[in-house]
């Protein structure tokens, strides 16, 4: 019988999901619009979030042996429509976040290598992260979140000296409207990929009675530790720095000192971030995989159909950079439009049916 | 098979290896100098080198110098005379002369954070003479020595590093660089260089850079007046225009009357030169303001300087000393 997931190591995933916002470009973008008051874009935007939240649990819940595909299967009667878009946009979002974090290994890891080699290499491990099943992927999520924790801890406990509460001043100076739209557009980004995990059977997990408290759960603690989170960056740094670098934890993390034994530990505290967009590449891999594969359901393809994905990735992102709006638009239409859409035919379905049953 | 496939397309791909240095082709900078004259800038390099003799290692010091339109064309005039790396991760100080400070600031700061590989945590320092200063053996570490044991027993040096210089020039705050000057085959340190927000220079005495700590509450040890203060602690609040300063030191019995009219009276003699004879706000009090009271800065941000209301309270922790000795 085929190994259930555990809660746990969902909860990991999730964690890593709703972190990926963090090394996303948006999070800047938020950070020189709304300066100081990005905590409370962060803690509107995460109040705002637990609406998707709940519609994404409403579609697992809709039928627990059934995953998103056999789900759209059964609601559309032209359902290929909303596969091939959700296909194109989770792409998007997996080469969007190959393209930040090659650049980023690059600027911070690895200065004198070529991006598309970086991503490339990136690629490969998601791809055979992938090739491995949805069980592996949980697995190597549990092992990262608990080297994931040990970094966070270390780096707490290294800086906290180094907060400066005045740094946190003053607040409530950015424009309202900016604050909405950015706390609306931080909602979506810090949820949309969480809707990806519909692709997984409720029934295959561990307890899965649980798993509805456990999303709200785990998006109000990863929501709770990006707001500790960005106080800390910005305690340390100021709001004059933090505007200026586009990862300024990478520039906490050069302050870290242990006795002056322990430090020039950068690169290592990095990982963290190669951590998030890992699991969001390999979540988006294996949603346009799993979904490309129901489009040919006698053949067992995998490795052709995952060899294809490779080279189309590496082929668009040598030819074509996407921007910050790109990103926003796929996220939009992956964690909003096409939840919206599902959700309403659902009730539409099951209204149908109530009808269908009394009368 | 699958194994050896990916084994060997694994050599293939460690990326990480194909800019590989062996750490002798690496010049390893401790201090770079920056001047600006006649629209040129001109770039000093000091850098280390570790070599064995007698089972030791004996560290040998070199100063390269080169010039340039722009910075970075200077450090790629570098590479006339070395046939090394110049690497940057380990460098430790920023000598900037006054002129480089006064007019080419932005653009010193734009060039290390976009172009140079450096660490941004080095301390910046200002002199008159680059070319005297980096002629001295083992300046940049014997400098780094005195940051570090000044501020533990006189607190006269107020240390700036590169973060927090940019994060002055961004929040357009008046920056203070602590100055050192090569006298004899020794440093001198000359106490700080205020720039300020109009590039408008002021040279500050060591005893006005122990009351600038003073008010930083920047003091571990110092002397005020013959008085040994060994520790202090000092809150700088505002309420609109009111400023309170709230000093707490720790000093002997015996000097309690003379320390507190003696303070005071040195404290208020640097708020009235530097506030209202000088109309420079040395204390970045307007950017104190703009955090504790926005809207009150907004309206009055104009005029702020001029109505500033200083109120400075003095407290004394005592310590009883061993001796009594009074003739």
């Amino acid at each position: 019988m085929k190994n259930k997931y555990s809660l746990f190591s969902l909860d990991t995933l999730m964690f890593f999901l709703i972190s990926s916002i963090t090394s996303s470009s948006w999070y800047y973008i938020f950070i020189t619009e709304n300066k100081i008051d990005t905590i409370f874009v962060i803690i509107i935007g995460s109040v705002i979030g637990i609406i998707p939240i709940f519609i994404y649990n409403q579609i697992m819940n809709f039928n627990k042996e059934n995953n998103l595909i056999d789900n759209l299967n059964s609601l559309f009667k032209t359902p290929i429509i909303l596969k091939i878009v959700l296909v194109l946009v989770s792409f998007i979002m997996m080469i969007i976040a190959l393209q930040e974090i090659a650049s980023f290994i690059n600027i911070y890891l690895l200065k004198n290598s070529n991006t598309l080699i970086i991503g490339g290499i990136f690629l490969l491990l998601g791809i055979y992260t992938v090739s491995k099943g949805f069980n592996t992927i949980v697995k190597a999520s549990i092992i990262c979140f608990y080297l994931f924790v040990f970094i966070s801890i270390l780096s707490f406990v290294g800086t906290i000296n180094l907060v400066d509460l005045g740094n946190l001043k003053p607040l409530f100076i950015s424009d309202e409207k900016s604050l909405i739209l950015n706390s609306v557009i931080y909602s979506f980004l810090s949820t949309a990929p969480l809707f990806m995990l519909s692709i997984i059977r409720k029934k295959d997990i561990e307890k899965e009675k649980y798993l509805n408290s456990n999303f709200y759960k785990t998006y109000i603690s990863a929501s709770i530790f990006a707001t500790i989170e960005f106080i800390f960056t910005l305690g340390i740094l100021g709001i004059s720095l933090l505007s200026i670098y586009k990862y300024p934890a990478i520039n906490i993390y050069k302050k870290i000192s242990f006795l002056d034994i322990f430090e020039r530990v950068e690169s290592f505290f990095a990982v963290k971030f190669l951590f998030y967009s890992f699991f969001l590449i390999v979540v988006s891999l294996y949603f346009s995989f799993t979904i490309c594969k129901s489009f040919f359901p006698k053949k067992k393809k995998d490795n052709i159909l995952l060899g294809i994905i490779f080279l189309v990735t590496v082929f668009i992102s040598y030819f074509y950079k996407f921007n910050s709006n790109i990103y926003l638009i796929s996220f939009y239409i992956l964690g909003i439009i096409i939840p919206t859409i599902v959700y309403l035919k659902m009730l539409l379905y099951n209204n149908k049916l109530l009808r269908t049953k009394i009368s | 098979m699958k194994k050896i496939i990916f084994i060997i397309l694994s050599f293939f791909l460690m990326t990480g290896c194909v800019n590989y240095t062996e750490l002798d082709e690496l010049l390893v900078v401790t201090s770079i100098a920056i001047d600006y004259q006649n629209n040129e800038y001109i770039v000093y390099i000091n850098t280390i080198e570790g070599s064995l003799d007698d089972s030791a290692i004996e560290k040998k010091y070199l100063t390269y110098k080169s010039e340039g339109f722009t910075i970075l064309e200077a450090f790629n005039n570098l590479y006339h005379d070395i046939s090394k790396k110049v690497y940057l991760s380990h460098l430790d100080l920023l000598v900037l002369s006054e002129k480089a400070l006064t007019n080419k600031l932005d653009d010193i700061i734009k060039t290390f954070l976009y172009d140079l590989d450096n660490r941004s945590t080095f301390n910046v320092i200002t002199t008159d003479d680059i070319e005297k200063l980096f002629s001295l053996h083992n300046f940049s570490e014997e400098i780094l020595k005195f940051s570090k044991i000044n501020p533990e027993e006189l607190s006269s040096i107020f240390n700036i590093n590169f973060d927090a210089l940019i994060t002055l020039t961004l929040d357009n705050n008046n920056i203070i660089i602590p100055k050192f000057n090569a006298v004899d085959n020794s440093f001198l340190y000359n106490g700080g260089l205020l720039v300020d927000k109009n590039k408008n220079i002021e040279a500050i005495d060591i005893d006005n850079m122990i009351l600038y700590n003073f008010f930083k509450n920047n003091i571990l040890r110092t002397t005020i007046s013959n008085i040994l203060v060994l520790d202090n602690h000092t809150v700088l609040k505002t309420n609109k225009n009111t400023i309170n300063v709230s000093i707490l030191s720790n000093i002997y019995k015996k000097d309690e009357k003379k320390y507190h009219t003696e303070l005071k009276k040195k404290l208020n003699t640097f708020i009235n030169y530097y506030y209202k004879t000088k109309k420079i706000d040395i204390l970045n009090l307007e950017n104190l303001i703009y955090k504790n009271d926005y809207h009150y800065y907004k309206e009055h941000r104009e005029s702020l300087l001029d109505t500033l209301d200083f109120r400075i309270d003095i407290r004394t922790s005592l310590i009883d000393s061993e001796v009594n000795y009074e003739k």
